[in-house]
């Protein structure tokens, strides 16, 4: 590579640097735009989806009442898993239930980003009363109870004929209820579904009617999957196994203490900048290049941990993105280290760089896929914490891969283009000690 | 103060070094005791507990570890198990929620209610009684976690067996072992409580134990160890390099450790003080451990054949 083209690959990751590192720390308003409610952008640090530990979280407590029959411990586990996957279909990562007293449950739902977050959740499981569908209006002569239900689901399919994609929710009927209401709805007529008392919609049998047990509600309003799957969420509160009744629910402030979030971000500035000193210090030009090449690495992982839904950062999350670090600044050491040593052994700059790409690709790729490894096997545990640093060092690693061999191996040929001779300025020193 | 002989191999070195061999045995056979006998003490994450929360206003919450200190003291005259104390708040309410291990009776409780009142001079109506709370953690949250682990270890041997031979198989499982029990013991035998962060944590002592152990194998690999009869050679040059890289690693945590206890809110510092701990454990678990039980069980492996070298 040309001295000139160097240079010049380097200003523009100079500049693509700077714009991802303004986009991952600064909020603003696109300009020229009018309404800046609508037109904010809005950094990837904030867009990073936070446990209870660290950030707000609504609690909600209800009291659980106790079936006549049946296993009340195997009802309440059942209760809680439902809870818990709705919401999480909804899109709220972090929840945790717990047991509170002899019939109570304490639900606590993190990463609020507003007011109308906590809004939705009310709306959504605030009130769970058992569904119910009825001839008539009165919900007392209910034909179907929570119990006849099997499945609910949010489902779509493109409609070939209008060239667009129709989202529609399918309620399906234990077997035993099938046949009842197919003969109950056969003359059309209207469906009341109610939760409790209060009546929560109506379905033309006419129109909607019922397939091998199954009904299909269609709505304009069901623009997406998100809405469809609220809807189908809506509607399986109404199925719990446990009646619960709402005692009282408030927003609650972080674990770990208000700010605990901004203590963790400084925290993370603290040893990055620890980490750069060290590399700088130690290589000199080629630390310089290290640290550009592990910015990348961080606007990287941060655009993709606050991109993939499931992500949820909590403490354990934060320990793994500072051991990735660690093992990304390893990586990059002991590609420098080597390279150190072959130059030390007579080999001119870009061969030591070439000889040590190649000796420590092997390392580098199964170090790195072991970490992958045990961040996916962390994925699969039922833990919230061990889920979040499962996450983050599955993605990080797989990331440090493609930075340090791809990345940085660019890097070093841009700089081999600017110097290829003087390996003080890397504190390489022909004849000196091995690495 | 101890110095490692990178001339000598893991068995010459630990054979001449009994003291520390007892010193290890004993803390693992003192943790054992305990754990089986009185058993681990865990948090409030994975025990049931009870609650008991107080309604603060914003000048006492200033002074917030006074506070929750006196009401620890008046717990602990109860013989409740104090834990730990948060501070929720609830819109204008600001609640300084107490949590401990031992639920006290309703007699007790009530006694505790008055103490608070007459020696934090609250309105009585601000105290709010106990109520006993189940476990954050799922029953089988915690045996999940260990799950993962013994697999982590188990797909790292297997890998180390296909790639190295039996004894870098066992090196990693035998080192897994002893460090993660190591690091339970001095839990039990300081009666410290741990919670789900303490398993969080091993995770990563284990994943850096055989990320160690796998690099040390690849360099006596690349060094032709396999070909070559003499074990202690092979094995001190790789520690040599074992020892700059764990050392790197271990320090590196360390400062991740102070970098996080100078920085993090109070709940926070004594997990920051355990990841110092966790390094200075895997750094014991791959300088000593790993080369120890490779030692002792390569002279039981087959020498692989060596590979026709490539012109």
């Amino acid at each position: 590579m040309t001295k000139k083209r160097s240079i010049c690959l380097f200003i523009l990751f100079t500049i693509i640097l700077v714009i991802s590192l303004v986009a991952c720390f600064v909020n603003f308003t696109y300009p020229l735009t009018i309404n800046s409610n609508y037109f904010t952008y809005s950094n990837f640090i904030s867009n990073l989806r936070l446990g209870q530990d660290i950030s707000n979280s609504l609690r909600i407590t209800y009291r659980t009442q106790s079936p006549e029959d049946g296993n009340y411990n195997q009802l309440l586990n059942s209760t809680i898993d439902d809870l818990t996957q709705i919401l999480q279909s909804a899109g709220y990562t972090d929840v945790t239930i717990s047991t509170y007293g002899e019939d109570a449950i304490v639900m606590n739902v993190a990463n609020l980003l507003s007011k109308e977050n906590s809004d939705d959740i009310i709306n959504l499981v605030g009130n769970p009363a058992s569904i119910s569908f009825s001839l008539t209006t009165n919900p007392d002569e209910a034909i179907i109870t929570r119990q006849d239900i099997d499945t609910v689901e949010a489902t779509d399919y493109y409609d070939t004929t209008v060239g667009e994609h129709l989202y529609y929710v399918s309620i399906k009927f234990k077997d035993s209820k099938k046949d009842y209401i197919a003969e109950q709805t056969k003359n059309g007529g209207n469906i009341y579904i109610f939760f409790g008392n209060e009546q929560f919609t109506t379905m033309d049998m006419g129109t909607t009617g019922i397939e091998n047990g199954y009904i299909y509600i269609n709505s304009d309003l069901f623009t997406s999957k998100q809405v469809a799957t609220n809807y189908a969420n809506r509607i399986k509160t109404g199925m719990l196994p446990l009646e619960l009744t709402k005692l009282d629910s408030a927003i609650i402030t972080p674990t770990y203490g208000v700010g605990a979030n901004l203590f963790l971000l400084i925290a993370m500035c603290v040893l990055l900048l620890v980490g750069f000193v060290y590399l700088i210090v130690k290589y000199n030009h080629f630390g310089l290049l290290a640290c550009f090449n592990l910015l990348f690495y961080v606007v990287f992982g941060l655009f993709f941990l606050q991109s993939i839904p499931l992500v949820n950062i909590n403490f354990a999350g934060i320990v793994a993105m500072a051991l990735a670090f660690i093992i990304a600044m390893e990586t990059l050491n002991t590609i420098i280290k080597s390279a150190k040593a072959h130059y030390n052994n007579e080999a001119k700059l870009p061969v030591a760089f070439k000889l040590s790409y190649k000796e420590n690709l092997f390392n580098v790729l199964m170090s790195n896929i072991l970490f992958a490894l045990v961040g996916l096997i962390c994925l699969f545990m039922p833990v919230l914490s061990v889920k979040s640093f499962g996450w983050v060092m599955f993605v990080l690693s797989l990331l440090n891969m493609f930075t340090s061999l791809v990345l940085m191996r660019l890097f070093t040929k841009m700089y081999l283009g600017i110097n290829s001779q003087d390996g003080k300025k890397l504190n390489f020193h022909k004849g000196g000690k091995n690495a | 103060m101890l110095k490692r002989d990178f001339s000598k191999s893991g068995v010459e070195y630990l054979s001449k070094n009994k003291i520390a061999i007892i010193l290890l045995a004993a803390i693992l056979l003192i943790g054992t005791i305990l754990s089986i006998v009185v058993g681990m003490p865990t948090n409030f994450e994975l025990a049931p507990h009870s609650e008991f929360s107080i309604s603060i206003n914003e000048e006492q919450r200033k002074n917030i570890q006074t506070y929750a200190n006196s009401v620890k003291s008046i717990l602990d005259s109860y013989e409740a198990k104090y834990d730990s104390y948060s501070i929720y708040d609830e819109g204008d309410n600001t609640k300084l929620v107490i949590r401990y291990l031992s639920p006290l009776s309703d007699s007790n409780q009530e006694r505790v209610n008055n103490a608070v009142v007459e020696q934090l001079k609250v309105d009585a109506s601000a105290v709010s009684g106990h109520v006993t709370v189940g476990k954050i953690a799922r029953d089988m949250d915690y045996v999940y976690t260990i799950v993962a682990i013994l697999l982590m270890v188990l797909i790292a041997s297997i890998f180390a067996f296909a790639r190295y031979n039996g004894a870098s198989a066992m090196a990693i499982i035998i080192a897994s072992l002893v460090s993660s029990w190591l690091y339970l013991s001095i839990f039990a035998i300081l009666r410290l409580k741990i919670g789900m962060s303490i398993f969080a944590l091993m995770i990563i002592l284990n994943a850096l134990i055989i990320y160690s152990s796998l690099m040390l194998f690849e360099r006596m690999k690349n060094t032709n160890w396999l070909f070559n009869s003499n074990f202690d050679s092979a094995i001190s040059d790789a520690n040599k390099y074992n020892f700059k890289r764990n050392t790197f690693i271990a320090i590196a945590l360390a400062v991740v450790g102070l970098v996080f206890i100078l920085f993090v809110p109070s709940p926070l510092k004594l997990v920051s003080l355990n990841i110092i701990y966790l390094a200075v454990v895997m750094l014991f678990a791959t300088l000593y451990v790993v080369p120890f039980v490779w030692s002792m069980c390569i002279t039981h492996c087959k020498p692989r054949k060596a590979k026709p070298t490539k012109e």
